[in-house]
Formats: C-alpha cells, structure tokens, sequence
C-alpha cells in the first residue's frame, strides 16, 4: 500500500478508536430537537401537542406516561425549542407547525385528524426580549430547514446568524462521534479527569452552590425584563391562531427547582409573570396551569444546569403531573367552539 | 464563509469532488472554480460581487487593449509608435485610477474626511466634510494588488497578455487566496489556470499538510492566544501589570504569526487539493537576523509587490527618486502601513519600520567598510554572539512595532507602551483548566515549529518523517483528537481579512 494511504488509514482508525473509546468513557447526549419532535408529528396523529422551550423534552415522558395510562389512546408529541422566546416559538408554530395542524384539522380536512389539545409550555424566560438585541440564534439552528436556509442565504449572504443552521447540520450529521458531539458540551475532559483523579465532591459541591446563587439572581433580574413588547406579541400571535381552531389549549408554566428561587424572585418575577399569563389565558378563554412553586419536585430532581429535570425527575414529574394538574389529558378532549376572540380586556 | 468555518467543511468537499469528477480540460475546470470562487464571495456579501465583476472587468478590459496595441520596439521613434505608446500609457492610467480610486473610496474615503475634519477643527473651521460609512469589500486590498501586479507586468512587457476571460477572472477571483492572499503573480498563476490540472498524490498529501498546519495555527494557537492573553490587555492597558504587557505583546507576535501564517497555510492547502501552487507567503520570519531579512520572510507576497512596483521603478528610474534608497524605503512601508488600514497608527507602524530598514541600511553599509578595512569583521559578523544579537534586536524591534499596529488608536499606544515599564498590577486570568494547556500547548507548538528549522534541530523532523507510515498516521489522528478537545469553539475572524 502507499505509504500516505497507509499514513491516511492510520490516522482515520487512531481517531475512529479515540473515539469509541470516548464514546464509552462520555457517550454523546443528543438532545431531542425542533426537527425531531415536528418528524415524530408528521409522522403520527397525536391527540396532544405540545410546543414550549428545552423543559418540553421532559414532556416527552409525560407522554410515555400518558400513553401508558391510557392504554395508547392518548398521544402526546413534544417539540422543544432551545432557549424558548415567545417570538421564536411563534415562528415554529406558524412555519413548521401550523402547516401540518391545517393538513389534519385546519379548514381543509377538519375533523380528520385527532389533534384535539395543544400545550404551549412557557415561561418568564420566554417574555425577555434577547440580551443585547441579539437575534435567536436558535431559531436556525435548530428550527429551520433548507428552505428556510436557502432564501436567508440569497438575500444576506452567509451571516452569523444563518451559519446557525449550518452549523446545527454539521454537528447532527456526526452525532455518532463523542469528540465532535462534544464540542460545546464538555463533558470528555471532566470524564477523563474523574477518571484520572476520582470526583471532586467538595468542589462539586461549592459549583452547585454558585450556579445556584446564578440562578437565584438571574431569576430575580427578571424582574426587568419580562413581558417585553416584542415577545408578548409573538405570543398573542400564536394565541391568535389557535382561536380559530377546534383544539382545547392550555398555557403551561413548569416547575423551578427550589434551590434557585428566593422570595424576591418568586415575588418581583415569577408571580407577576404567572398573574399576567393568567390573565391572557382568561382573556382569550384557555386554561392555564402554574406549576413554578406548587409541585413537590425536589433539588434532586434537576440536572447540574439547575434549569432542566434529570431522567428521575422527568419520570416524577410525568406521574405526579398526570395526577394532579396534568390529570384532565387523560381524558379525551372535548373540542371547544372556534372562538372569535378574548373574552375579556387586556390583562 | 472563511477557511476553518464550519461552511467550508461542507463546500469545500463538494468543490473538490466536482472538481476532479470533471474531465481533465483547463476550461471545465477553471468554469467550476470561477463559479464557486464566486460563489464563495456571494457568500460574504451579496452586495458587493458587483463591484469584484466591475473590477475584473475594467483590468481585462485594459489588459486586451494592452495586448492589442503591441508595445514598439524602444528604437522606434515614429511618430506612430509615439502615439501607442502614449495610448498604452494611458489605459495604464486607466487601470490605476480605477484600482487605486476603488481602494481610495472603499478604504479611505472615511479616514481621510475625518483627518480632514480634525485639522479644519484645529484650525478653527467648523464646516465638515461628510464621513462615509462604506462596507469594505472583502479582499479587495489583496486582489487589488493581485490585479494591478499583473497590468504592470503586461504594460512593461515581462507577461504575455492573458487573452482568456475565464482564465483572466478566475486568477482575479480565485478563492482559497480571495479574501487574504497570498498576492500572487500573472506569471505563476495564469500558466496554471491555462493549462488542465491533474490529480497527484504528493500534491494531496502537501496539502493535507499545509491545510492542518493552518488549521491548528489558527483555530488553536491565534484563536486561543488572542482571546486570553492578547485582548484583555490591549483593551483595559491600565489595569494590567508589565509581565501581562509583555506577555501580551509576545502573545500578539505569536497570534498575528499564527493567524496571517495559518491563513496562507490554509489557503495554500485548499489550493494544492485543486492541483494548484499558490506563492509561499511565510518563511520563518522569527528566525530573522535583519529587517530587511524579516521582510523577506513575512508577508511575503505583498513584500515583494512594494518593492517590485514600487520601490524598484523609483530608486532605479530617471526621476528625482533615482537613487534616493532611504526615500524609498520609507515610502514602501508607510504604502504598507495605509494598505494595512486607514488609520493613523498604522502610519506609524509603517514609519517605524520605514525608520528601522534605513537604519539598517547604513549600519550595512558602514559595517562593509570595516569588512574592507579588516577581515576580522566578516567572521565577527558570523559569529554566535553577533547573530544573537542581530536577531535579539531585530526581534525586539519588530514586537515594539506591534504596539500601534495591534492599538486602535493613539492613546492605547501610549497607554500600553507606558504599560510595559509601570502600571497596574492586573495579569490575565484563565479560568478553564482546558484554555490553560491549550495557551501551553499554542506556545509550545510554534515555539517548535521555529525549533525543527534551526539546524541543531532540523533533523527531528526528518527523523519523524522516517518512522513508519502507521506511526506516522496514528500521531496525524491524535493531533486531530487533540484539535477537537482543545481547539476554541468559536473561530475568530482573521485578522489580515479586515485589511
């Protein structure tokens, strides 16, 4: 064999097994996305369907849950889209969603399809406008398709906005590699290092305690930021368009790990974001479920990021939620009247 | 879209595979890569590919009418070959108002109105000239250049004309060497472009080479050394000590060598895939032992083209530059200096070094005398001690002059360079473990990628390219194991790019 075939070859397997090997050591976490969750509704009849920011992949337990309840007549879908914004989600919902809604119930095929709930999970979060007046960079990344890509494109060139996309591709295209899936993820270098040196619990511990005095203050910064002009608009258009629908909706608020939530930031964020979200959901007729402080999720229950529940604490969550706020999608919906608007003023 | 983008991971295998799917003909193949070179700038900005077209255009435009009306023979003194060439001079002109007036308003237009205003201030007039705010066409400083080598060389007669317009806008647009060079010449590229390529293996592997040394000069040494040790300091001077100073200043040799270097590596390599040699634009600069040594070695291309154009025509022309070496020189590197960037203390950077070469002319000229008196001074100068002096000073000199041209502005000149004797106590913080190797890592890997050119150690790399070629591979495959753990996760832009 040549020898810069044989040198190529070497290199190709020396990475492949390093690799493996970190494969074994840091399997790679692929995360469910936009696209999964809009493949995964195309390709069944759901009677419910759920839109909202990372936490709804912890829906889609409550799902399987659900499903397991029911004996499979009630199908849940979630579609999760990174870092929320109610602008973002309700770009997904009218350009990746509402196609597919219209195709099963929508003016053209009404009753044909069985989608009779829609959930839309959100969050004071998703009320901030985006920090810097930067743009969603999510949105391309992870919601967007060639088609959405390729015009972008024509117009603007190649900007640090639609390389998002791009780079979303890439990066699925080698999600069988722990050291590509790695990037941005860091999860290897720690692996090897407990590994090497075993786990560092004292210093685990004093991060946790960090990320949580982060939390603590991000939350109560909220304060500031929340129910912004530009975001409230994108979710009153997605409330707009699921009026003329025969689905029941529901606005979701999904509970906060204890740790991260002081009397000032439930007080000065959480509770004026829950009373205005109420007050919309009343206003355009929907129901709505705060669950922010009110379920007995515990500090365990959550990953070290502090905003997202552990594989325990989705399957807790799913079978606590299911008997409490959630109990009403096991029974089948009953299709409300297209409504013709809010029935009551601004909130 | 830039060289270590992950865009360019999915583009460029899509170019090479159609490119050597094609049949073997220079035409097929220099349609693909015109297109995709294209295609390549259409990426950056829409916008401003007309203004690559038009620039294509008025230089193949003037290069035909050159290669029309045939230069006469210097002993013709007709009336007639008066008349050519008076006629050649003119689409000579024709040609340089256009490149030189497109630089002048993309790149100066705006630096210029506002030195403007700041001196009417002083002067007690309020009535300002208007500052444009122009989007600077990206590569337009290098293929500027590119296109203007190339009039030149066919107005003197030293390049036959090139006749095909698809050979002519696919040397102009090029696009491994499009955004940042290297300059290349009519006479190296054009014969390349005119004639088929062929796919050959020491090429792919030469390529393979350069394009992974670029990668980790850039995406791990620049990109890591900039962010941590570079930009803190020169952004907040006052708050940091002299040790962050000077490792700042250092850090920044290194990282301007890595980026620009790493570029050219880069660009090389993409080029070499295609079947195609682009000039060497870097030679182990840091070895240096004289400025006139230093600019041999760095930036090459660009180098060469300040004293071939200019330089040259002046000192050995017939006007009042004919032998004015100093004035020369020093016109050569403030020319470098505005082309780097319009701003004042890229004047300065140039002047510095304007200031150093002559200086360095004279020590020359003055050391050759006492060679002539006294043979004892030609071994001197061979010397250990001498050479490491040499190569200390020349060293020191050039990291001086980084200070205004990494400094945005005069008072960070002056704020850094005071910096460097007293200040502050501040010293940049790491705070990933990760980012801390990969700056030992970045220092340690340029630190011997100067080591295996010295002569002590040229020998390890020969040696390491004698192990087996399995040993060889698996070292290749950890290096990239390594690149994908270490190499910062954002790519910044490169910094030759803005200029």
């Amino acid at each position: 064999m040549r020898p810069s075939l044989t040198v190529a070859l070497a290199a190709i397997l020396t990475f492949l097994g390093t690799d493996r090997l970190f494969n074994r050591i840091a399997p790679p976490i692929v995360l469910r996305e936009v696209e999964d969750g809009i493949r995964q509704f195309d390709g069944s009849d759901p009677e419910v369907l759920v839109l909202g920011s990372s936490h709804a992949r912890t829906w889609v337990a409550v799902g399987d849950s659900l499903a397991a309840r029911t004996g499979g007549t009630q199908q849940l879908v979630a579609v999760p889209l990174e870092y929320g914004k109610e602008t973002s989600y309700n770009w997904v919902f009218r350009h990746r969603l509402l196609p597919i809604i219209d195709q099963r119930i929508g003016t053209e095929a009404r009753g044909r399809g069985k989608l009779a709930r829609f959930v839309l999970l959100t969050e004071w979060w998703d009320t901030c406008p985006f920090e810097h007046g930067r743009p969603s960079f999510n949105l391309p990344a992870r919601a967007w398709r060639w088609e959405d890509f390729l015009p972008d494109f024509l117009y603007h060139g190649l900007t640090d906005y639609n390389r998002n996309f791009l780079q979303q591709r890439w990066r699925r295209m080698w999600r069988w590699s722990a050291l590509v899936w790695d990037r941005g993820q860091d999860r290897i270098l720690p692996a090897l290092k407990r590994l090497a040196v075993g786990e560092d619990t004292s210093a685990n511990r004093a991060n946790e305690a960090a990320r949580d005095r982060t939390w603590q203050h991000d939350i109560e910064r909220g304060r500031h930021c929340i129910w912004d002009p530009g975001q409230v608009a994108g979710l009153r258009e997605i409330l707009d368009s699921l009026k003329r629908l025969p689905i029941e909706v529901t606005l979701v608020i999904m509970p906060r790990k204890p740790a991260t939530l002081t009397p000032l930031g439930i007080d000065s964020t959480l509770v004026p974001f829950a009373d205005s979200l109420g007050a919309l959901a009343r206003a355009y007729g929907y129901a709505f479920v705060n669950m922010t402080t009110g379920s007995p999720m515990a500090n365990g229950d959550w990953l070290f990021d502090n905003d997202h529940m552990n594989a325990n604490g989705n399957r807790r969550f799913a079978a606590w939620a299911l008997d409490h706020d959630l109990a009403y999608l096991l029974s089948p919906a009953v299709a409300p009247e297209t409504r013709a608007g809010p029935t009551t003023g601004d909130p | 879209m830039s060289l270590v983008d992950v865009d360019f991971a999915f583009w460029f295998p899509v170019v090479f595979g159609i490119y050597w799917l094609l049949p073997r003909k220079a035409s097929y193949q220099n349609t693909l890569l015109l297109g995709f070179s294209y295609l390549f700038y259409f990426s950056w900005n829409p916008r401003l590919l007309p203004v690559l077209l038009l620039a294509t255009a008025v230089d193949y435009g003037v290069s035909e009418y050159l290669a029309t009306h045939v230069a006469p023979s210097a002993d013709d003194s007709s009336a007639e070959a008066a008349g050519r060439r008076r006629a050649r001079r003119y689409a000579l002109i024709l040609s340089l108002i256009y490149n030189l007036g497109a630089l002048a308003y993309f790149k100066y237009a705006g630096f210029f109105a506002e030195s403007l205003n700041r001196q009417l201030a002083a002067l007690g007039f309020h009535a300002s000239l208007p500052v444009l705010q122009v989007v600077l066409p990206l590569g337009i400083s290098f293929y500027t250049l590119q296109k203007l080598g190339y009039i030149f060389d066919v107005y003197r007669g030293r390049l036959e004309p090139c006749r095909s317009l698809l050979v002519f806008t696919t040397f102009v647009a090029f696009f491994p060497q499009l955004i940042a060079g290297p300059i290349s010449r009519g006479s190296q590229l054009i014969p390349q472009l005119a004639a088929p390529r062929q796919l050959r293996e020491r090429q792919l592997v030469e390529g393979a080479s350069s394009f992974l040394l670029g990668y980790v000069m850039k995406a791990l040494v620049a990109d890591t050394i900039g962010p941590t040790l570079v930009d803190p300091v020169f952004s907040q001077p006052a708050a940091y000590g002299p040790a962050a100073h000077w490792l700042a200043l250092v850090g920044y040799a290194v990282q301007v060598f890595a980026d620009f270097g790493g570029y050219s590596f880069l660009a090389i390599g993409c080029a070499r895939f295609l079947g195609i040699e682009l000039p060497v634009n870097f030679d182990y600069p840091y070895l240096s032992k004289s400025l006139p040594e230093f600019w041999r070695r760095w930036h090459i291309t660009l180098n060469r083209w300040l004293f071939d154009y200019i330089y040259d025509p002046l000192v050995a022309g017939s006007g009042w530059w004919r032998g004015r070496f100093d004035a020369g020189l020093l016109l050569v590197f403030l020319t470098s200096g505005l082309w780097h960037g319009a701003r004042v203390t890229f004047l300065v950077w140039g002047a510095m070094h304007g200031t150093g070469m002559i200086v360095h002319r004279h020590w020359d000229e003055f050391y050759r005398s006492l060679c002539r008196r006294d043979r004892a001074y030609v071994e001197r100068r061979r010397s250990v001690p001498y050479r490491t002096m040499a190569w200390a000073l020349t060293q020191f000199f050039f990291l001086v002059a980084l200070i205004p041209f990494r400094a945005g502005s005069w008072g960070v000149v002056q704020t850094f360079s005071a910096g460097l004797l007293v200040g502050g106590q501040g010293f940049p913080t790491i705070t990933q473990a990760a980012a801390r190797v990969s700056v030992i890592v970045s220092f340690a890997f340029v630190a011997g990628y100067y080591l295996v050119k010295l002569p002590r150690f040229e020998g390890w790399w020969a040696r390491f390219q004698a192990l087996p070629a399995p040993i060889r591979g698996a070292v290749y495959g950890l290096v990239a194991v390594w690149l994908l753990l270490f190499v910062p996760l954002n790519a910044t832009t490169f910094i030759y790019r803005q200029f």
